[in-house]
């Protein structure tokens, strides 16, 4: 596994983590046990994105960190197979 | 991936029910020249274009246009909310109100259900941003019948929002099909599919 691919994967990791604990909170939104897990995620999950956009560049449009280069349009689109990490 | 992002593009607030004017507005749902077609015709074609910046281009206006259909859904819901039995059978509402109470369905003016065959996803980049630059112009003009037929300055000063939008997007698709046509042949644009042929 590439460098990129490590960090797009606990990026991938954390994002499905809240998924998942957003669906359940909607219906337990008082679930102390469930709000614990997602705060925990929610922490795991920006580490993750600030870690991945420092070096790989951004997942969203508001994460360019260039002055001086567009990078939102860069790289490979998530939807090509060579983009994605083998598992 | 997506996420949801609990605002408005633009904020709407209808103090004045007016189910005469929702029953056209709702056209841009799921009308041939609306907002759900646009969004699923953008991020449809984006999977085949072969150049990073047009296809990042298909997926930041098909996104906002699902934020369009949202719109459009909040000023359907603000005109219908209030409104009475006995008005929604002055407005013509009737016909909907039966099948779909005070939800809301993708449909045309004229009560034609949303079809996928109202776009095309033909994997050719010209032409794809050919259509998509039509499209632009359909909408607008729809946009245009709906404020000659409006007169409510709350519902007039959303539509106008989304009308500009329509033109903002058909000149970023122009400046994209010009990028497009840059990486072909200026000979014989035709000569290959640069989505297909390699």
């Amino acid at each position: 596994m590439t460098e990129r691919e490590k960090a797009l994967m606990r990026v991938q990791t954390f994002s499905f983590a809240l998924n998942e604990a957003n669906l359940f909170l909607d219906t337990h939104p008082k679930s102390r046990e469930a709000l614990d897990y997602y705060h925990k995620a929610v922490k795991e999950y920006n580490d993750a994105v600030q870690t991945y956009i420092t070096n790989f560049g951004p997942l969203d449009f508001t994460q360019v960190l260039s002055k001086d280069t567009w990078t939102w349009t860069e790289g490979c689109m998530p939807w090509e197979g060579e983009c994605n990490v083998e598992i | 991936m997506w996420k949801y992002e609990k605002q408005l593009q633009y904020p709407i607030r209808i103090k004045k029910p007016d189910g005469a004017a929702a029953k056209i507005i709702i056209t841009q749902f799921g009308g041939p020249d609306g907002e759900l077609g646009a969004s699923q015709r953008y991020l449809a074609q984006r999977y085949a274009m072969p150049y990073n910046d047009v296809a990042s281009l298909l997926t930041d206006i098909g996104t906002e246009e699902l934020a369009h259909v949202e719109m459009i859904c909040a000023i359907v819901r603000q005109l219908t909310k209030d409104l009475t039995v006995d008005q929604i059978e002055q407005s013509g509402l009737a016909p909907y109100f039966v099948d779909h109470t005070g939800g809301l369905w993708p449909q045309s003016a004229g009560g034609v259900p949303f079809s996928a065959t109202t776009f095309q996803s033909k994997g050719d980049p010209i032409t794809d941003l050919t259509e998509d630059l039509a499209a632009e112009q359909k909408a607008r003009t729809t946009y245009d019948n709906i404020l000659r037929l409006v007169d409510n300055p709350d519902v007039i000063d959303v539509i106008r929002f989304l009308r500009e939008r329509e033109i903002v997007h058909f000149q970023r698709f122009g400046e994209a099909l010009r990028n497009v046509q840059d990486h072909l042949d200026s000979k014989n644009f035709y000569a290959i599919n640069p989505a297909f042929d390699k």
